[in-house]
């Protein structure tokens, strides 16, 4: 009482101090959480008490926020279950997996199945112990933990061996043992080979479950918990007295015995356990003294502390005692309790032993026994199979759920990757087409700045040369024409010289005007050389040289308008527009018989607008047969994106070209 | 008293004022016992046809000729070369305005003519002395050509139809390694009379440019 006053006090002073910055830090609810906590695992207080103090706690770790909240919500479930209070335990529980199923936090969750695998393994409902553990397993599996995953395995394997189904409890163990062997879990390890050794005894392969003791009590030396040798020594001792090696069992027994003096109060369980097989073991080996004497004081303790499966075995050996010394009824009264604690306990194993016994020492209603025997034997391998089943479907279903999400993962994970793929290459492709139309259209850039330049110095040549023609003209017109008039004034005059008669004057007076006509000769020279300056050659030109030069029947006329600055304009246009005329022009001398042709350009503002008109005979431009020409014409307008129409008739054909200039420089 | 009664001359030129010019100093040229008489001719094909048709003696001839379509006798040197060979007996004297020295040197070896003047050097004077001379002691060349003539002698050069046809293939753009195929010489000899042809022309170690350059102002292309 005062204890618990004092405590109150504690508890009291601990809110008092923490209300003070209440909301200022929120750490303040873990500490108080674990001060409560704290409380619970080591005071001696009352249950009805403790549970209020984690209901306490429990109203706070609520207020929390969600990764802290979990943890704490799983401390205080597991110290209701430790309560055993399980209504308390089964509603944290439930809302902490719901919470950290909801934020992902998948270790708050493995850790709250492994809570509940707990729960139903101490409430041997062992297929929702399985099951939890199970998910439990999975969950650290896919996060990576060996550790836990490997102690799931064992509890597995644990729950296995118990419903009997060694063969699936060994490859649990072994899957555990392949886990936990490289992280040298020696105590894991130990429990690992012990469950083997047991696996083993129940299939009777005594030799390997010897071995893996051997193995067990190696790991339990390097895990320093000597507590566990007599227990493993017992294990030993059941393996040999099965093997019928009496003595060394008993050897075994003996030194579990011995191990050490407090025994018999620090593990009761284990102690009357050693009593009652050490006295069994002496009983098969045919001795006699003090055995009855040893199932008693183990019969007492397991009554003390209600250990029931252990009072039943401890009853059938006891039967099997007075049988031995010829007390059939006291030998059958010990195997009635044991048949009814059995029935009442559901431990199947040990009430077929009972019911086996009686029907071999009630000779009378042996028959009965026997079929009470073979029903329950009977409907014990029904409920097996089925659990067995039920654990096989688990598994199953697990395993079937773990595949599917792999391989739908893996699903995602293709079709990612394939899309991925795709996309680049679409955008590879894009990158490249894009590419390639720049470069097609720096090319015909290219081409059509060549086109020109070659147009234009195609003319000027022309004009060179023409130019070259004529001065040659004037150069030999200067030296044959004028040199020599001069020199036959010169000799006409040199030899009238010394003449003087009227005749002679008359002569001289002729070859003056001789001279005067050769100096209007060479002021006409001079006057073609000065008209013969440098022609400066554009597009102008161009066009004009090409209408100039065209002959063969038809008479062109070209109409230009003067304000067009064909500088400011695009080289493609220009050479567009020159090849639109040339096309047209060579369709006129070869279809239109036309006798004159008019060609017409005109600016508008931004727009560039070509005519071209013939009087020919025209063509019906809806046939197909038009021609590469008329396409050629179309193509090229809309190169420049130039609008192309053409009108064609009995009295001719009409050309017209617009072209958006705008976008020029 | 000899008897040269009569000679026959007759004037080749395109231009009437210049064979005006030459009768005009002829007619007032006094020769003993000489009676000249003149024809005048203004194209090559009508002193050709008058040549055959009437005995001249001296005959006076111009180089260049206008070209009118179909005229069939050339330049004056092909005439030249004509009377030279049909009728060796024809004094020729030869009047031109050409300067350029190769082209005169090839006319003297072509036609050798009786009388070469330079019309540029020409005066009524030695006009009237060049005939005396053809009549009586021919050549008479002019100043000029007489200076020709002496150079020419120390050079030894001349070029010989081969060296046209190269010169005109090279004109044409042939390469040097296909004039084999127009000359009959190995391509050691093209490449031999190439380089000769460079030196004539003053233009060693240059290119072909330069010679071909040369040879167009030199008249041979």
């Amino acid at each position: 009482m005062k204890i618990a006053k004092l405590l109150l006090l504690l508890e009291l002073l601990v809110l008092i101090s923490c209300n003070k910055d209440y909301s200022s830090s929120k750490n303040d609810y873990s500490k108080l959480i674990n001060q409560k906590l704290d409380q619970v695992s080591k005071s001696s207080l009352k249950l009805q008490e403790k549970q209020e103090i984690l209901q306490d706690a429990y109203n706070l770790a609520n207020e929390q926020e969600d990764d802290i909240r979990n943890k704490n919500l799983l401390e205080i479930s597991y110290q209701f279950l430790k309560l055993r209070d399980s209504v308390a335990f089964l509603t944290i529980n439930k809302k902490v997996r719901k919470l950290s199923a909801d934020s992902n936090d998948s270790l708050s969750l493995a850790m709250a199945y492994w809570d509940l695998g707990n729960y139903y393994h101490t409430t041997n409902i062992e297929d929702s112990a399985y099951f939890y553990y199970n998910n439990a397993q999975k969950l650290y599996a896919l996060v990576g933990n060996e550790f836990n995953s490997g102690r799931l395995l064992l509890n597995m394997a644990m729950i296995q061996k118990n419903i009997k189904d060694y063969t699936g409890s060994e490859v649990t163990t072994t899957n555990a043992i392949t886990l936990l062997k490289p992280l040298h879990k020696n105590k894991q390890l130990y429990s690992a080979y012990n469950n083997l050794g047991i696996v083993f005894n129940e299939l009777e392969e005594f030799d390997k479950a010897l071995n893996y003791y051997e193995e067990a009590q190696n790991y339990l030396e390097k895990s320093e918990r000597a507590d566990k040798f007599p227990s493993i020594w017992n294990n030993i001792g059941v393996v040999l007295h099965n093997k019928k090696q009496f003595d060394k069992a008993n050897d075994y027994y003996n030194k579990a015995l011995n191990y050490r003096k407090d025994l018999a109060n620090v593990d009761p369980e284990l102690y009357a356990m050693l009593l009652d097989n050490q006295a069994y073991n002496r009983l098969r080996a045919g001795e006699k003294k003090e055995i009855l004497e040893q199932l008693q004081k183990s019969l007492q303790i397991r009554k003390k502390h209600r250990f029931i499966p252990g009072i039943v075995i401890n009853q059938l050996h006891l039967a099997e005692y007075f049988i031995k010394n010829s007390d059939t009824i006291s030998a059958i009264n010990y195997a009635s309790r044991a048949k009814e604690l059995s029935m009442q306990t559901s431990n199947t194993r040990d009430l077929i032993n009972s019911l086996i016994f009686l029907s071999h020492v009630k000779k009378d209603s042996s028959l009965f026994y026997t079929r009470k025997v073979l029903n329950i034997s009977d409907s014990l391998q029904k409920h097996e199979r089925a659990v067995r089943n039920k654990f096989a479907r688990i598994n199953f279903e697990t395993n079937e759920y773990i595949s599917e999400t792999e391989r739908l993962n893996q699903r995602i994970f293709r079709i990612s990757l394939m899309t991925l793929g795709i996309l680049l290459i679409f955008i590879l492709l894009y990158i490249i087409k894009d590419q390639r139309s720049k470069n097609k259209l720096i090319r015909q850039k290219e081409s059509a700045n060549q086109e020109i330049y070659n147009l234009i110095l195609a003319q000027q040549k022309y004009f060179e040369e023409g130019r070259e023609k004529e001065k040659q003209h004037i150069s030999r017109e200067l030296h044959d024409g004028i040199l020599g008039k001069l020199f036959g004034i010169r000799l006409s005059l040199d030899s009238l010289n010394e003449r003087d008669e009227v005749e002679s004057k008359k002569k001289r007076f002729h070859y003056i005007e001789e001279i005067q006509k050769i100096a209007e000769e060479i002021r006409l020279i001079s006057h073609k050389l000065n008209k013969n300056s440098i022609v400066d050659v554009d597009f102008k030109t161009v066009l004009e040289e090409l209408i100039k030069n065209q002959h063969q029947g038809v008479d062109f006329q070209l109409q230009m308008e003067n304000s067009i600055f064909w500088e400011d304009i695009g080289n493609d246009i220009k050479i567009n527009i020159y090849r639109i005329i040339q096309e047209a022009i060579n369709n006129i001398h070869r279809h239109s018989k036309a006798t004159k042709a008019k060609i017409e350009i005109r600016k508008n503002k931004k727009k560039i607008i070509l005519h071209i008109r013939d009087n020919g005979v025209g063509f019906n431009s809806d046939e197909s047969t038009t021609g590469i020409g008329l396409k050629n014409m179309k193509d090229r307008s809309r190169n420049i994106d130039g609008h192309f129409s053409i009108k064609s008739g009995p009295q001719g054909t009409l050309i017209k070209v617009t072209i958006n200039i705008k976008n020029e420089k | 008293m000899e008897e040269l009664n009569r000679i026959n001359i007759l004037l080749i030129d395109d231009h009437h004022m210049i064979l005006e010019g030459y009768k005009n100093v002829l007619s007032q040229l006094e020769l003993d016992n000489v009676e000249l008489s003149i024809d005048t001719a203004d194209n090559c094909d009508i002193a050709w046809g008058k040549i055959k048709n009437k005995n001249y003696h001296i005959v006076f001839l111009d180089i260049n000729f206008p070209v009118q379509e179909n005229s069939i006798i050339l330049s004056g040197e092909d005439l030249g070369v004509k009377i030279k060979t049909q009728f060796p007996k024809i004094k020729v004297v030869i009047l031109t305005v050409l300067e350029d020295s190769f082209r005169l040197h090839n006319i003297l070896s072509n036609i050798n003519p009786d009388g070469f003047l330079l019309k540029g050097e020409t005066t009524s004077k030695e006009l009237s002395r060049c005939l005396e001379k053809v009549i009586t002691a021919p050549p008479y060349y002019g100043q000029k050509i007489s200076k020709l003539l002496r150079s020419e002698v120390a050079h030894q050069f001349s070029i010989d139809e081969t060296d046209r046809i190269m010169l005109y293939q090279l004109s044409l753009g042939t390469k040097t390694k296909d004039l084999t195929k127009f000359v009959n010489l190995s391509l050691r000899a093209v490449e031999d009379r190439k380089k000769k042809l460079k030196e004539i022309f003053g233009v060693s170690g240059e290119g072909n440019k330069a010679l071909l350059e040369k040879a167009r102002e030199s008249g041979y292309i």
